[in-house]
């Protein structure tokens, strides 16, 4: 599983090139998500529009991730129906800021936490 | 240990019944197997996406459970399941020949404290609280040197319709 990068207006958008983040994916999310926000100071945001499946592992892995942020949230944009799930069944959707899709983000409003 | 290709069955589309057994092989053979059950889950099941989530996400615990805890973590170690499509239910039952649950039986209900300073925040612990949210009452049975978990699912949109 790889993180790929882009800067918009600042904020720095990660975007995972896999549809499921497991167990058998989760391990290698931390340290491309270290590798990526290396120096980072602004907005992350992770783009989950593409990832139809998240296990309890792979919200290890993003649990994980934020940690390595220091004095901000991670922000996480176009939850698909199961990954919703399980960020609110675990109630981790109160520890993240969420955003409908990446395109609220993008316009510059992207204050409306799910 | 050969990765065996999962057996999977479609019976007759009046029972809806659909199969699968499989050996786990190497990493990524949950993934596979989970994969292979959902695409026959979303032919027996099309109108219910949401039930089909459920299904993935417990089927993906249990089996990972299986592997991480039973297997000691050691991949390519023998489990079965087999998963059931009853009208608006989905049954999912395995058998590993793994250690037994502590205890001889499946974790309490116990969702990890998430109002904790970031540092703190759980990493893990959230399979069980998971497959008992979306799969109400699991049971557990040792026989033998094997264990057998079992799960049945219905979603809420469609217990309300038959209540």
């Amino acid at each position: 599983m790889n993180l790929t990068s882009r800067t918009h207006d600042g904020i720095l958008i990660l975007t995972p090139d896999t549809d499921r983040i497991d167990a058998a994916g989760a391990i290698y999310l931390k340290d491309q998500f270290r590798s990526a926000t290396a120096g980072v100071e602004g907005r992350v945001v992770m783009d989950l529009a593409g990832v139809t499946f998240m296990d309890s592992s792979g919200l290890g892995a993003i649990v994980s991730a934020l940690k390595l942020l220091p004095g901000r949230k991670l922000e996480l944009a176009g939850l698909t129906p199961v990954v919703a799930k399980v960020f609110k069944l675990t109630q981790m959707d109160q520890v993240f800021r969420i955003h409908q899709a990446l395109s609220d983000v993008t316009k510059g409003d992207g204050a409306n936490a799910a | 240990m050969q990765h065996e290709r999962p057996f999977l069955r479609a019976a007759s589309p009046e029972d809806g019944l659909s199969e699968a057994r499989f050996f786990t092989g190497k990493t990524g053979a949950i993934r596979n197997l989970v994969r292979e059950i959902m695409q026959h889950l979303a032919l027996a099941l099309p109108d219910n996406p949401e039930l089909c989530g459920n299904a993935e996400l417990v089927l993906a615990e249990a089996l990972n459970n299986i592997e991480e805890h039973g297997y000691a973590g050691i991949p390519g170690m023998p489990v079965q399941v087999s998963v059931t499509v009853l009208g608006n239910m989905i049954q999912v039952a395995t058998r590993d020949f793994g250690t037994p649950m502590p205890g001889l039986t499946i974790p309490p209900i116990h969702r990890p404290e998430v109002e904790v300073p970031k540092d703190a925040l759980p990493e893990g612990g959230f399979g069980w609280f998971l497959i008992h949210s979306l799969a109400p009452n699991p049971s557990y049975t040792r026989r033998g040197n094997t264990n057998r978990l079992f799960f049945k699912m219905r979603c809420a949109s469609a217990q309300a319709e038959t209540s």
